[in-house]
């Protein structure tokens, strides 16, 4: 039980050299007896800056600082107070020079030496591709991330390509009110927009899914994150990934991928998986308090090695 | 015995070497109510102040990256700027639930004093983005003659929370299960009022906000005689409605207002910088200066 969060008080703004840019963080020290562990907590794509949606990340960061964690919360380049230019997020391009930078700069001011991540969406994705690198690295938290690699705004076009057949979601494109609404100059653009979206993602699918029969589970898990989690379980890291209980994104753990259920089970308890409420994890300010309340005490678990065996 | 590590300095600072200028980020205020705050200086004595008010719940975050730009541009062009977030929002100490129009406003003065402490300033200004363009123009009436920016402002309190309801039942219809129907905006309304705050696409709207903006309408909080009025419409095409309504109405008074429509992207996107996303910032920050006497 965290007996008292953290609050401003201790917490300090960073600048940290990240390549060419500089990072904006917030630290946040403990409130409680230090446990030497450093918690790096990374936004979600879209606009999300180290609050994110809800102050999700300053209230996590507040918590874990209650529960003895040093925290560091960041800007990714290009967003919020740090430098450089953002071009977009493509979830098969995670940022790993900005977790790589914030590490090494926990290592060198506050000189700890071992990290936990926790990754909401895009930062998930990048925590998971980073874990085999951080050295000293004890679990990391992925919220509602898609395994399945995609560009922004593709989510719901991906989730309609990987339901049914081929015909079937290009037959959604073709009737006739997707049709008429191109005929209005006002919706034009961005019907446009949307429709080469979908048309992107389309095709990739249907390419997949001629070129790769493994890829099928592309639908639900690309080949990459394959990889990665089995990264994990080689470098023996606990992960826990969070859903919400209504999130098609939750499909590869709930039996929609022979390559993860296969993981899951190698990984012998090492791998969890957990659902609050919600159509995405923090979708709702229900989800966000459960996570709010999951995440230090999962981490509590991982770390003494008292995760259940599968 | 290893050397000892180097103190963090409470105050974190970027340089920007292209002006000279530098950007300050601190939390200030009283222990228990601190407010994260950004201060964006020039490489000489400011000519000048702006306090940017930001918006809040997800227009906060969308809006954030836009107004971080202007906040340099200010500073290249001689003008201090000061960013901030409300108690309750960002990285500021407080619940949402306790936010309210009322603290908002004082943490707006709390960020002026911020500023002056740091600068000596002849004059200020405000810049208010969506619900931030009340608080701003509040301050800007306390202060007669204050310049005021508005970058899509909230016009009618009233209006703005029935949207937010609306965006919100849609938004869940869209994920609802067959035969699911969300709470529709009456619903929203009365747990607000039941439980003291509500879920409103992920965002924690509190009572205390509602309550204390029911019936503010931007022209009241102005006044009878509106500062120099510079009101931005973010979107590709000018759109009619309340905000232009309330343009003509300050120009049929003979009042001094500026127009800037229908030339931005709505939302803010990556890589702006090179389709001309910066230009409403450049054009923004132009206003500011001129009006506070500074270079453009």
């Amino acid at each position: 039980m965290i007996a008292s969060e953290a609050t401003a008080d201790k917490e300090v703004p960073v600048f940290l050299p990240a390549g060419e840019e500089l990072l904006f963080g917030v630290l946040t020290r403990p409130v409680a007896e230090p446990r030497s562990v450093a918690a790096v907590i990374l936004p979600g794509g879209g606009f999300h800056t180290a609050v994110h949606v809800n102050r999700l990340s300053v209230r996590l960061a507040r918590r874990l600082a209650g529960d003895g964690y040093h925290v560091l919360r960041i800007d990714y380049h290009g967003l919020g107070e740090s430098s450089g230019t953002l071009r977009g997020y493509r979830l098969d391009e995670p940022f790993l020079e900005d977790v790589e930078a914030s590490v090494s700069w926990l290592r060198k001011h506050e000189g700890i030496r071992r990290f936990v991540i926790v990754g909401g969406c895009f930062g998930g994705r990048t925590a998971l591709a980073a874990a085999p690198r951080i050295v000293g690295l004890e679990a990391i938290v992925v919220l509602t991330a898609p395994l399945v690699d995609l560009g922004m705004g593709e989510g719901s076009a991906a989730r309609r390509a990987a339901q049914g057949s081929m015909l079937r979601y290009w037959a959604r494109g073709l009737r006739p009110v997707v049709l008429r609404s191109f005929l209005s100059p006002r919706s034009f653009r961005r019907q446009a927009r949307v429709a080469r979206t979908h048309v992107r993602v389309g095709v990739r699918a249907a390419r997949q899914r001629i070129t790769d029969r493994r890829a099928l589970d592309g639908r639900v898990v690309s080949p990459g994150v394959v990889r990665e989690l089995e990264a994990l379980d080689r470098h023996g890291i606990p992960a826990l990934f969070v859903y919400g209980d209504r999130d098609p994104f939750r499909e590869p753990f709930a039996g929609g991928s022979e390559h993860v259920s296969r993981l899951l089970k190698e990984a012998r308890g090492r791998i969890e998986v957990a659902t609050v409420e919600g159509t995405r994890a923090y979708r709702l300010v229900a989800g966000q308090e459960e996570i709010l309340d999951m995440v230090p005490r999962w981490l509590g678990r991982a770390r003494e090695g008292r995760l259940k065996a599968g | 015995m290893t050397a000892p590590r180097p103190m963090l300095e409470a105050v974190a600072t970027r340089a920007d070497l292209a002006t000279g200028g530098h950007e300050e980020v601190a939390f200030f205020g009283p222990s228990g109510g601190r407010l994260f705050g950004c201060l964006h200086l020039p490489p000489a004595e400011p000519s000048g102040g702006v306090v940017i008010c930001c918006s809040v719940n997800t227009e906060f975050e969308n809006n954030y990256r836009r107004e971080a730009m202007l906040g340099w541009a200010l500073a290249a062009r001689g003008l201090v700027a000061c960013r901030f977030h409300y108690r309750g929002a960002g990285h500021s100490d407080g619940l949402a639930e306790d936010l309210s129009f009322q603290s908002m406003i004082e943490d707006t003065r709390l960020a002026l004093d911020h500023l002056a402490a740091r600068c000596n300033v002849p004059s200020v200004a405000f810049l208010g983005t969506r619900l931030g363009g009340l608080v701003a123009a509040s301050l800007s009436a306390e202060r007669s003659g204050a310049p005021l920016a508005l970058w899509d402002p909230v016009v009618d309190a009233d209006s703005y929370f029935r949207e937010m309801f609306r965006a919100s039942f849609m938004a869940r219809m869209r994920e609802a299960a067959p035969g699911e129907r969300p709470p529709s905006g009456d619903q929203l309304l009365a747990e607000l009022r039941r439980a003291g705050r509500v879920d409103v696409l992920g965002q924690t709207i509190g009572l205390a906000l509602y309550r204390s903006l029911a019936g503010r309408r931007l022209e009241a909080v102005v006044g009878e005689r509106p500062p120099s009025v510079l009101m931005v419409q973010l979107g590709r095409t000018p759109r009619p409605g309340p905000a232009r309504d309330l343009l003509e109405r300050w120009r049929a008074r003979g009042f001094e207002v500026d127009e800037d429509a229908g030339q931005e992207s709505e939302q803010w996107w990556f890589g702006d910088h090179r389709r001309g996303g910066q230009a409403v910032i450049g054009r923004t920050a132009d206003w500011l200066a001129e009006r506070l006497g500074a270079s453009p």
